[in-house]
């Protein structure tokens, strides 16, 4: 067990998992394919700012912690 | 570096051969090169006429050999030259034959060879001409009549001077020391040590001239050849001979040409694959293979000379892709500003520049882990879920508790101990320990991503305590990414958004994930009250280019994990950030931003306070907490039309339905700074009218002008032969004879001079037509046609959030034509490019140039998954008039009782119409006063036009007329009357054939026959309405 866990913590973060900012490379400005996606379209960006039922919970709780902390501050 | 190689072919068939190193030959065509080495590291690649320009007064011309008999040298257009096989002989035994049967070749370099001749072309195929003194010059120079073995020199005042034809003369015989020092003599710009092929080089390059000289140029070779022998590979290559070479072909394939060399010059670029000292013989290796440095760049290709000159090394990848072809064309100014979507980075330039990109070629392997092999897990799929606070533990240091982005680039690592401490100093030591260039990972550069990696882990550390338990804040993890970020960006070329965006070479109005990483400034907290909502006013200002220079508005970092850059928060964004919904560590999805302050590449290390992305709320959406940052790919979804923000600005993409669509309406503004608008017929009706007044203008004008010409005495020019011959002619009593005796020259001045006059005349007249239009207000009409669309958002029938659809009016500013004719009521789109300007409660009013919106109509597949939207239009009979709600529009297809009398009221015409059709019958309609029988309705127009014509014309009393978008108003109790105002979106129609009024042909048919039978009834109406008038008017 304790050489396990020895390994564990061994193991680079970055082999663990992907990270957020690993962008991916590619070209843009490119022509995406309006018309096939125009046409494909079911899906809409629903978020409304005023909306304060966000569906992103994380988002409200880290606000709280933002908060917290810079009052410990 | 270019040689010119002799290669034998089978049998007794010989090439000349360009070649960039005598160690290398390419089975192509011969050709005449002009070449330009520069040594300097000035970016800019002389031009053509540089080129020419030097050429003109340092000529260095030489004559490649050439002999009579055998006709198998050619020239770089193709054409055969005969070679003596007297000459051959020579030039083999001045070879040595041994020599020339292994090699075959004489290699030839210059520093600089300009050359022109008639034969001579560059690269676009112009003619490069030389003037017969610059060729004679050049024959002195180099001795052509002497001697023919050797050329010559001649060096601008700036331009090192080359070896004399004496000191090259010597070169065959001189050991390589000497040519060494001479070179160092006179190179002041070269290479500090040149490998022996370019040294040869000065002696041998020989140029095929079509003028006749060829054949006694066969000398050179052969002296050239000699001090080449066994030369072929540069034993010792300058670290600084940053070379610039231009070569100007006389082929007519020169792009083929350019292709293969731009293939092979790129190759080096990976210098692991090809290890120095390859045998210097293999026909296939390029030059640089064998040097194993930076390389020259040869092929003057805009791809390569940028790479030269650019501080990311990181173009490598970009070479293949979209470098210009054309050699010749590079603009004079080495920044060479590229649209968005170029690839090309374009940082300033300068020797540092060079120098990175020197280093770079020596590109190590910092980073074994990228590429990945393995699919690692996503943060998502990682961490199962967002992270939890209250788990949030005791152990985890305050310093990272509490550490933001900037605080993490003080942050020091310190061992259990806490003797040793570790900053980002020490991180800049370690990265180039293991390989990094100390150019590319700059201090500047491992601080920044020291601060963001160090952020980021420490991240990890308080919202994941457990997980991460102080295992991923460590300065092993640290220097693995700050090695993979160097591997990434430096030896892959990789640039994060924020880079590409501040390089110039991305669009900041791609999609983007960024992540908050500081609240730079708070808007006033005035600003919720004080704009409770942008009026239509404040959405003008917003929609203006300076709004952001508000100081009402807020201010935030972004990041996209590798470098930041500063956001102005538009006016309702700003708000969000008062309310505390954009804070630290929030992700933001923006679409459609802008970018102020920024007047060309930046780096984004540099920090410049003055470019600031520009938000709009309605391109910047909350994101997912897991999202990727950096650029999304593919086209973004559509933001729901009900969150679209009044005065937010552009709507990238959204979906609506459209619900209606009005007809075309003219604005024109007016010289007093007001407006009017028009329907189609009203606007024709005054383009007539406009013409009309601008040609009884023009006519009075002409009139006047006649009267002027009429009169007999007009300014004449007596000092014209033309205007003395008029003079005659006018006094004589029989001018036809004068003129038949007159001679054929003095006709012709006559002619001249009447032509003369005439222009004159006309020029004046359209000068006088021209201010007196002016002056009577007509010079021009300001007038833009707009389409009017009403639309509504679209609900998904899987979306669990319900509400009421909303409505929206969008006016398309000169509509395109395939708008005008495709778009379609009852059809739903996918809509680019909308600007939202102000909402109330039920509709939100936005706008869009037709040529900068675009209409993409969804299948019908993708409508089913939304709830229906549309209510066709369809007629509506008196009968059920009380159906439709207040203020909603209607059509409806009626016989008009009575046209009233035109009226002013305030600063506009109205007119009523009373129309009725027979959905009311029987004892109801007879029954005065109670049947809702009549339907009165109000047209009005701006009394602007003096006009005087009626709205409605009394004509249509007794006929049938459709009527679409009427607006329904309360009834008049009183009267028992029905009323509805025409308003500029109403129209009424006598024929229905036309598409859109189609719905209004059976009622129209039913009211026709009804009112053939009903004339009575009719009448009886009539009277009811003149009585009903007569009432008012008492």
């Amino acid at each position: 067990m304790a050489t396990e866990s020895k390994t564990v913590t061994e193991d680079a973060k970055i082999d663990l998992f992907e990270d957020d900012d690993e962008f991916e490379e590619f070209e843009i400005g490119e022509e995406w394919n309006d018309k096939e996606e125009g046409n494909d379209v079911t899906q809409q960006w629903e978020d409304d700012w005023d909306d304060d039922d966000v569906n992103d919970d994380f988002s409200l709780q880290l606000r709280r912690e933002l908060e917290n902390n810079t009052e410990k501050s | 570096m270019t040689t010119w190689q002799l290669f034998s072919e089978a049998g007794n068939n010989f090439r000349w051969e360009i070649s960039v190193l005598p160690s290398e030959t390419r089975p192509e065509e011969s050709r005449g090169t002009l070449i330009l080495r520069d040594d300097h590291p000035d970016p800019r690649l002389p031009s053509m006429a540089d080129l020419l320009f030097q050429g003109s007064s340092k000529l260095m011309q030489t004559k490649a050999g050439g002999n009579d008999g055998l006709p198998m040298f050619r020239t770089g257009s193709g054409k055969s030259v005969a070679v003596k096989q007297s000459s051959l002989l020579k030039a083999l035994s001045v070879l040595g034959e041994e020599d020339a049967a292994r090699n075959g070749e004489v290699c030839a370099t210059e520093d600089r060879h300009c050359f022109s001749n008639s034969h001579f072309r560059t690269g676009s195929g112009k003619t490069v001409s030389v003037s017969s003194a610059g060729l004679l010059i050049a024959k002195t120079l180099l001795g052509l009549e002497e001697n023919n073995n050797h050329f010559n020199f001649q060096g601008l005042g700036n331009i090192r001077n080359l070896p004399t034809t004496d000191e090259l003369n010597s070169f065959g015989n001189s050991s390589n020391l000497e040519i060494r020092a001479g070179l160092h003599k006179n190179r002041s710009l070269a290479a500090t040590s040149v490998p022996r092929d370019l040294q040869n080089a000065h002696a041998s390059k020989t140029f095929r001239s079509p003028m006749g000289l060829i054949s006694s140029q066969k000398q050179s070779i052969a002296s050239a050849e000699d001090n080449n022998s066994g030369s072929n590979s540069p034993k010792k290559v300058g670290s600084n001979s940053f070379i610039h070479e231009e070569t100007f072909t006389t082929t007519s394939n020169i792009f083929s040409k350019q292709k293969s060399s731009k293939s092979e010059d790129s190759e080096p670029f990976v210098p692991v694959k090809h290890p120095l000292g390859k045998d210097s013989c293999s026909r296939m290796s390029p030059l640089a293979r064998s040097l194993g440095r930076p390389l020259v760049d040869i092929s003057n290709n805009i791809g390569h000379a940028n790479s030269n000159q650019k501080h990311t090394p990181c173009e490598k990848k970009r070479f293949g892709r979209k470098s210009s072809i054309s050699p010749f064309k590079r603009p004079r100014n080495s920044r060479f500003i590229t649209p968005l979507t170029s690839t090309i980075s374009l940082l300033p330039t300068g020797p540092a520049a060079l120098k990175m990109s020197e280093g770079s070629c020596y590109k190590m392997k910092v980073s074994t882990r990228y590429p990945f092999e393995a699919e690692r897990k996503t943060v998502k799929e990682f961490f199962r879920g967002p992270p939890c606070y209250q788990k949030l533990l005791e152990h985890v240091p305050d310093q990272v508790k509490f550490m933001n982005a900037d605080s993490a680039e003080k942050y020091m690592f310190c061992d259990k101990s806490g003797s040793d401490v570790t900053g980002r100093e020490a991180f800049h030591h370690m990265l180039s320990k293991s390989g990094a260039s100390t150019l590319n990972a700059s201090k500047e550069w491992v601080a920044n991503h020291y601060k963001w990696i160090v952020w980021k882990l420490a991240c990890y550390e308080r919202c994941y305590p457990v997980e991460a338990s102080g295992r991923y804040l460590t300065v092993s993890n640290v220097i693995e990414e700050l090695k993979y970020r160097y591997e990434r960006e430096v030896n892959h070329g990789h640039r994060s958004a924020v880079k590409r965006i501040v390089e110039g070479d991305a669009s900041p109005a791609s999609m983007m994930v960024l992540c908050i990483s500081a609240i730079r400034s708070y808007p006033e907290p005035k600003l919720e009250t004080r704009h409770p909502m942008p009026s239509h006013e404040d959405a003008k200002k917003i929609s203006g280019s300076n709004w952001f220079e508000n100081s009402n508005v807020g201010k935030v970092e972004l990041t996209d994990g590798w470098y930041s850059l500063d956001a102005l928060l538009d006016v309702p964004l700003s708000k969000q950030l008062l309310a505390g919904k954009l804070f630290v560590g929030q992700k933001l999805r923006v679409w459609g931003a802008g970018l102020s302050g920024w007047a060309g590449p930046i780096s984004p290390l540099e920090g410049s306070t003055e470019v600031h992305l520009l938000c709009h709320i309605n391109g910047t959406y909350r994101a997912c907490w897991a999202d990727r940052l950096g650029f999304c790919k593919g086209l973004g979804s559509p933001l729901a039309f009900r969150c679209i923000k009044g005065g937010g600005g552009m709507v990238p993409r959204t979906l609506v339905g459209v619900t209606r669509i009005y007809p075309v309406l003219y604005k024109e503004r007016l010289n007093n700074g007001g407006s009017v608008v028009r329907s189609e017929k009203m606007e024709a009706k005054m383009v007539q009218l406009y013409n009309q007044r601008r040609s009884m203008i023009a006519e009075g004008v002409m009139s006047e002008f006649q009267k002027d010409i009429d009169c007999p005495h007009r300014k004449s020019e007596d000092s014209e032969e033309g205007a003395k011959i008029l003079k005659i002619l006018e006094t004589a009593a029989e001018p036809e004879v004068l003129m038949a005796a007159m001679s054929s020259e003095q006709l012709t001045y006559f002619a001249t001079y009447q032509a003369k006059q005439e222009a004159m005349r006309q020029s004046d007249m359209q000068k006088k037509i021209e201010k007196a239009i002016e002056n009577a207000g007509l010079s021009g009409r300001d007038v833009t046609p707009f389409l009017r669309v009403r639309v509504v958002g679209l609900t998904s029938k899987y979306c669990h959030r319900k509400g009421c659809m909303r409505d929206g009016l969008i006016t398309i500013w000169n509509p395109t034509g395939r708008q005008q004719s495709e778009l379609a009521e009852g059809q739903a789109y996918t809509v680019t490019g909308l600007k939202a300007l102000n909402s109330d409660s039920d509709t939100i009013y936005l706008h869009a140039r037709g040529s900068t919106t675009s209409w993409q109509p969804l299948s019908p597949l993708a409508t089913e998954c939304f709830e229906p939207f549309f209510t066709p239009r369809k007629s509506v009979s008196l009968s059920n008039l009380g159906e439709v709600p207040l203020a909603r529009e209607f059509d409806i297809a009626a016989v008009v009782v009575y046209v009233g009398e035109v009226y002013t009221s305030g600063h506009q015409k109205r007119q009523w119409v009373f129309v009725t059709d027979g959905s009311i019958s029987g004892p109801e309609l007879h029954s005065e006063g109670s049947a809702d029988c009549l339907l009165a309705v109000s047209f009005c127009l701006p009394d602007t036009d003096n006009d005087s014509s009626a709205l409605i014309n009394r004509n249509l009393e007794g006929s049938t007329v459709g009527f679409c978008n009427l607006v329904k108003r309360s009834r008049d109790k009183m009267n028992h009357l029905w009323v509805a105002e025409a308003t500029e979106n109403s129209t009424y129609l006598t024929s229905y054939d036309f598409p859109g009024c189609s719905h209004l042909k059976e009622a129209a048919s039913c009211a026709r026959k009804w009112a053939k039978i009903s004339y009575l009834t009719i009448q009886k109406l009539r009277e009811r309405v003149l009585i009903i008038i007569g009432g008012c008017d008492s």
